[in-house]
């Protein structure tokens, strides 16, 4: 009974320096893990707003398409309204 | 794993090839001219005419005269000044149709900037639209 008791409490005491040399690194791993799930977070959130925020602009048209690159998008979109307000005879 | 992982990449594939769009008329009239050197075409998909009335619009550039007139010719264009119009046909926008035979291309000719715009229409508030456009930009003008 007496053996049992001494080999318990070695056995605690093992376990508890195994603790105390081991858990401050296992908090440190928890805690940086924490930091990566955040910064992806507001990484993805940042990525979302701005992706809406980009595509809610009135603009005036959905998209543009051309063969030559001589003129940006808007351009075109302008051209399609000016055409329009040309009279016709 | 490995199994999951192929068959997530095999339902992506399918997903994205299910939802790939079909060509509009406006992507066909496009890549029509697309290829052309002499000519600057541009596709605008969507512009908006009213708060919830669009239309696709394309629009081909001549770059020089000798174009235009080539340009012209193609599409029956007989006037030499001024703006010329005309409904034409969603396939051979060239060929003149009733305003009836919708979807069309609502065709100008602007014969100083050597500019054809078209504008697909096939629904009555398109055309209200494109009519009231006009009228207002017409009238800020003024």
């Amino acid at each position: 009974m007496a053996f049992d008791n001494i080999w318990e409490k070695e056995e605690q005491q093992a376990l508890t320096k195994r603790l105390q040399r081991e858990y401050p690194a296992w908090q440190r791993r928890r805690r940086m893990g924490r930091r990566a799930v955040a910064a992806v977070a507001v990484v993805l959130v940042a990525g979302i707003s701005i992706f809406n925020f980009q595509f809610s602009i009135p603009r005036g048209y959905d998209s543009v398409a051309c063969n030559r690159s001589t003129f940006p998008a808007s351009h075109w979109a302008e051209e399609a309204g000016r055409i329009l307000t040309i009279q016709t005879i | 794993m490995k199994r999951f992982i192929y068959i997530a990449l095999s339902l992506m594939a399918l997903a994205t090839a299910c939802t790939k769009e079909a060509p509009t008329d406006g992507d066909r009239l496009y890549h029509r001219y697309a290829s052309r050197e002499d000519l600057t075409v541009a596709q605008v998909r969507g512009f908006h005419l009213a708060d919830t009335v669009k239309v696709d619009v394309v629009l081909l550039v001549a770059d020089d005269s000798a174009a235009w007139q080539g340009l012209k010719e193609e599409l029956d264009i007989r006037t030499t000044e001024g703006v010329t119009s005309w409904l034409g046909d969603i396939d051979e926008p060239a060929r003149r149709v009733k305003r009836s035979e919708v979807p069309l291309w609502r065709v100008m000719a602007v014969h100083d900037d050597r500019t054809v715009a078209l504008y697909r229409v096939e629904s009555a508030a398109q055309f209200d639209a494109l009519r009231d456009y006009q009228l207002d930009r017409i009238e800020c003008n003024k």
